[in-house]
């Protein structure tokens, strides 16, 4: 049986960083994955840009319990991060505003069904103040992949032009999602695991991610790199994921971080000097 | 007035008294007020949200706060706690008949 931690102190040095990263990596997505839901208040429906707001809603809420870990990590001797775009490590499909609502959904489906897993996996943590909010994470997280099944199917039933700007739309997130649940057989996944931080590897994320995300692409008859095994009912991806450049400790491949835009944004949000409206 | 211990009971009935900000009932009824401790001088009140990005937090501490010290208490900790998660269930039903009257169904 592994031990459990009741603080982040606790940790053995020789995991903390590796976990001090997966929680920053987690924070600043979710950060950013609430900015870009917040961007879309004028959704094409109604209903939408009120799932909307609230999933942004959620996502802040995430991420400010993700930062309250990463603070007590800074508390523990980590180095603080520098408030500067290189330093953020969003999953990189957040850099920049969704320039479509087909974006939006795409992004609905894809990232969330991947941080989703990755919550999913913290659920028997050894980190206990991780362990303990956990679950009311995911119990808020239910209707998120809902409202993007809905609009998958919507868009891949109507016509086959939202079904190829929306088969267009993955294909463009796909790569840089699957490397964000992390490298197989890197030091920070042995880290992680050997200290019960989460309880399965980068590929059971994947092949969880597969089963969310999967069933959606065969419905909407999308031409795209992962398949059921018709035998074993297991999903496969069928492409190789190219982890050159990557860097593991941010989950990038780039360190360009959010726009400018973006970033005076979140600036102004820490340093309190709002924008005065025009 | 002087620092004065109230017992475990006489906290949770002023914070009957506490109404959630966003719903016309208590904090109690809301089934958000997951314990109440008491030890010398010390009130410990341990707090449950019904969502984690709740925009009320400030407003509810103080609120609390506000009701207990005039009580007499001072020395006041609100613990924010996740485990077991909020959920509707946790509503009185005194509380949801309220919020029926009000026009909301729980």
């Amino acid at each position: 049986m592994s031990t459990n931690f009741e603080t982040v102190h606790d940790l053995p040095e020789s995991c903390q960083q590796a976990v001090y990263d997966l929680i920053l990596a987690v924070a600043d997505s979710k950060h950013l994955l609430g900015l870009r839901y917040g961007e879309w208040l004028g959704a094409p429906v109604l209903e939408s840009s009120i799932a909307a707001s609230a999933m942004a809603q959620d996502e802040f809420g995430h991420s400010r319990l993700f930062y309250s870990l990463v603070d007590d990590f800074v508390q523990a001797g980590l180095p603080q991060r520098q408030e500067v775009p290189s330093e953020y490590r969003n999953i990189e499909v957040l850099d920049q505003p969704f320039e479509s609502w087909t974006d939006f959904v795409a992004a609905n489906a894809l990232v969330d069904a991947a941080l989703l897993v990755q919550l999913e996996a913290f659920r028997n943590s050894s980190l206990m103040p991780l362990r303990r909010f956990v679950p009311k994470l995911i119990q808020e997280e239910v209707f998120h992949l809902q409202h993007a099944q809905g609009w998958m199917s919507l868009m891949t039933n109507t016509s086959e032009q939202s079904r190829s700007a929306l088969q267009q739309a993955i294909r463009k997130i796909w790569d840089p999602i699957l490397c964000w649940l992390g490298k197989p057989q890197s030091d920070s996944e042995k880290a992680l695991l050997g200290a019960g931080i989460q309880d399965i590897d980068s590929d059971g994320l994947r092949t969880r991610w597969m089963e969310q995300v999967g069933p959606l692409v065969e419905q909407g008859h999308l031409d795209l790199p992962v398949s059921n095994d018709t035998i074993t009912g297991e999903w496969i991806l069928g492409s190789s994921l190219n982890w050159d450049g990557w860097d593991e400790s941010f989950r990038r491949a780039s360190k360009t971080g959010p726009d400018a835009e973006t970033f005076a944004q979140i600036e102004c949000f820490s340093t309190h000097s709002y924008p005065v409206g025009t | 007035m002087l620092p004065t211990t109230l017992n475990e009971s006489q906290i949770w009935e002023a914070l009957k008294e506490v109404e959630d900000p966003e719903m016309p009932i208590s904090l109690v009824d809301m089934g958000m007020v997951f314990d109440v401790s008491v030890e010398g001088a010390n009130t410990k009140i341990q707090l449950g949200l019904t969502a984690t990005a709740c925009p009320a937090i400030d407003f509810i501490f103080y609120d609390i706060r506000e009701r207990l010290k005039k009580e007499g208490c001072e020395d006041i900790e609100i613990e924010l706690v996740w485990d077991p998660p909020w959920t509707k269930e946790r509503i009185s039903e005194e509380g949801r008949f309220i919020l029926s009257t009000w026009g909301l169904s729980v």
